[in-house]
């Protein structure tokens, strides 16, 4: 059942976007942004939304990670830090930031693909030669007759 | 509440329910399907969404434990190193499948005669293969004629394509003088029967929104029918009840709604697959059957098999184009499928190629290889994998062993309370071998055809959607649970018809075998309905 009513606070949103960009950060040899820079915050928002199961998992360690960013006086020392106190809490913000980050249009675009779903459009793909097989019709069978 | 009585009742909706009630229809009988999933609409299905892949973790998901929908039973399979993947839908697991269509091979069928290991089955290639060919038309198997792997074989449509992934590893056996041809598929690779043509979408796994996909909501399903076969959903079999002469008199289910009915019939008919059907006998307990209906020989859950899959990724140094393209529907071999035992065990493997990732999945599996760190080296890992990545499948054939068994689970129920199936499974010393020998040769095979790393995964935890062995067919009631047509040996008017019946397992997808045995079962029936009883 979906929590409709959820929304990140503005200190969730700023610290999570903060976490998000050192998962994926931006690069400018490949042209491509920062996850938090992205906007994949509002990715992980809509998840926490419909899977409010997610949100006990999550949220007491964005929490704990505010918590060492104003102790530490920074999210450098805190992102280092949290994966010690909470060590679940990265992996499953990398599983996160992965899906958002790599369905976003722009990503998708700066992979060389076009930046749609595959239906209902699909893919053009060469036929099939049969000459590719000559080969290994020259071998001759190969199961055991009974 | 009591239903009227129906001459035909089949439970689960199926590869091998919808075939079998497609072929019964003929009949004219009064012919009742019960399913306990829905139809899936083309607009539900994730490949025309940006968050496709992602529903794969989700909703779409292959396992009903991570699933979690009601139509949906759980399966406690916390003793088995691979986990329980199926569908509950019009449709079945075939609406998931990657749509592979290959044959046993007739060696397949005589096992004990030729490795002196498991057991030969009653019938032979020869009774199936006019029921293969039926069902290649009636599904819509793309393919090539003359595979030298195989007996000759006819198949209605042209090969799907390659695409420059296809060649790549094509170019890798053809250096090893390795077998591969193009894979038997029930994709149509031309437009069919009413069917649009396959795009190249790649989203198979996930369902087919165009439809071109041979799922049975879409082939069998409709004709079946339109020719007076009807078809109740949302409609969940607790057991099946007898009367007082041990024969069975119908099914005890409950609707959506949760109310509890009687449904009476002639004769009952389980497409309910390797788990579900021994679930359902399991829990179908009565005077005459204290252990369970149709168990006098306690088989009954028991010889589970799999098929413990292997992958082997390679890694290589040009893009592949790998997201086009049917997503396991590439390239077969069977070079190392008939017997053996030099190589360190009995009986053999296919080979299935696989398309590359999607630009998410790439991510998550590089995530849990390793290849793809997060942080600063976060852009160079992924682009050393992103449409880089082909590989293949190893498709082990398992071996019947009574330890390896469907039961029921004393506290695990589904939504309306019926007792869940707990999975207990070992892999085999046989089987062992044979994925590290599947390994190694994947290996050598990719970087015959250029790659210059790999991943690899054996045995494949997330594998377990070839389900069979647990109600085997057999001539003595003392060694199995039906006869050579499907019919249980201790109630007459009781039919099997899904991959339970398996004596062995082949080492290829059993799809196509489970509908030419369900169509070669309704034919058999059809013939012996004056005495179908005696």
């Amino acid at each position: 059942m979906s929590d409709s009513d959820f929304k990140l606070t503005d200190t969730q949103r700023d610290h999570l976007t903060a976490a998000l960009d050192r998962i994926i950060p931006a690069s400018d040899r490949h042209g491509l942004p920062g996850a938090g820079e992205l906007g994949i915050a509002d990715f992980v928002e809509e998840l926490l939304r419909a899977n409010p199961a997610q949100q006990l998992g999550l949220l007491p360690a964005l929490a704990t990670f505010s918590e060492l960013i104003d102790r530490c006086g920074g999210v450098d020392p805190a992102f280092e830090q949290i994966q010690e106190k909470e060590p679940g809490f990265v992996p499953t913000l990398v599983f996160h930031a992965y899906s958002g980050y790599y369905q976003h249009p722009k990503v998708m675009e700066a992979l060389g693909i076009e930046p749609r779903p595959p239906h209902p459009q699909g893919y053009e793909m060469e036929p099939f030669d049969p000459s590719i097989l000559d080969k290994v019709r020259s071998r001759g069978t190969i199961y055991r007759e009974v | 509440m009591t239903d009227d009585t129906v001459d035909v009742l089949i439970i689960g909706a199926g590869a091998s329910g919808a075939a079998f009630a497609w072929s019964m229809a003929d009949t004219k009988m009064n012919i009742l399907c019960l399913e306990q999933g829905d139809w899936v609409k083309s607009d539900d299905y994730p490949g025309i969404g940006h968050d496709w892949e992602t529903r794969q973790f989700g909703d779409f998901g292959l396992s009903p434990n991570q699933r979690g929908r009601s139509e949906d039973y759980p399966v406690n399979d916390s003793e088995s190193p691979i986990h329980a993947s199926m569908f509950n839908a019009v449709g079945g697991s075939t609406v998931l499948y990657a749509a592979h269509f290959p044959r046993l091979h007739p060696s397949d069928f005589r096992v004990r005669t030729l490795d002196g290991v498991a057991d030969d089955w009653p019938i032979e290639y020869r009774d199936l293969e006019p029921y293969y060919d039926l069902n290649a038309r009636m599904m819509g198997v793309s393919g090539m004629a003359g595979d030298p792997a195989y007996p000759p074989k006819e198949l209605p449509l042209p090969p799907l394509p390659l695409g420059k992934l296809g060649s790549t590893l094509a170019s890798g056996f053809d250096k090893l003088g390795w077998h591969w041809w193009p894979s038997d598929s029930a994709i149509i690779s031309e437009d069919y029967e009413g069917r649009a043509a396959c795009i190249n979408a790649g989203t198979c796994l996930l369902g087919c929104p165009q439809g071109a996909k041979g799922s049975t909501d879409v082939t069998y399903w409709p004709l079946a029918e339109r020719a007076g076969v009807r078809l109740k959903t949302r409609c969940r079999v607790r057991e099946i009840t007898v009367r007082d002469d041990g024969m069975a008199d119908g099914v005890i289910y409950y609707d959506g709604e949760g109310v509890e009915h009687h449904q009476k019939a002639e004769i009952v008919v389980m497409a309910c697959n390797g788990i579900g059907t021994p679930r359902i006998l399991l829990n179908s307990k009565s005077k005459h059957f204290p252990d369970g209906l149709a168990n006098r020989s306690g088989l009954v859950g028991k010889r589970l098999m799999f098929h413990p899959y292997g992958l082997v990724r390679g890694i290589f140094p040009e893009p592949l184009e790998g997201y086009k393209g049917a997503t396991g529907c590439c390239i077969i071999s069977q070079e190392f499928y008939e017997s053996e035992p030099s190589r360190g065990f009995l009986r053999g493997y296919s080979f299935e190629m696989l398309r590359g990732m999607g630009p998410v999945f790439t991510a998550i599996s590089g995530m849990g290889s390793g290849h793809i760190p997060f942080g600063s080296d976060h852009h160079d890992g992924y682009a050393s994998l992103w449409d880089r990545t082909a590989g293949m499948v190893i498709i082990c054939e398992d071996l019947p062993e009574e330890h390896n068994c469907i039961t029921l689970d004393p506290d695990l129920v589904d939504s309306n309370g019926i007792p869940a199936p707990k999975v207990n499974y070992r892999l085999s010393e046989n089987s062992t071998r044979m994925l590290e020998h599947g390994v190694a040769r994947g290996q050598e095979v990719l970087a015959a055809a250029g790659a210059v790393d790999f991943m690899t995964e054996a045995p494949l935890g997330v594998a377990g959607w070839h389900l069979m062995g647990t109600a085997r067919m057999g001539e003595e009631p003392e060694t199995s649970v039906v006869n050579e047509w499907g019919r249980s040996h201790d109630v007459r008017n009781l039919f099997i018809i899904d991959g339970s019946i398996f004596p062995t397992s082949g080492g290829v997808n059993p799809t196509n075998t489970i509908q030419a045995l369900s169509l070669y079962i309704a034919d058999t029936i059809k013939k012996n309905l004056a005495n179908l009883f005696d």
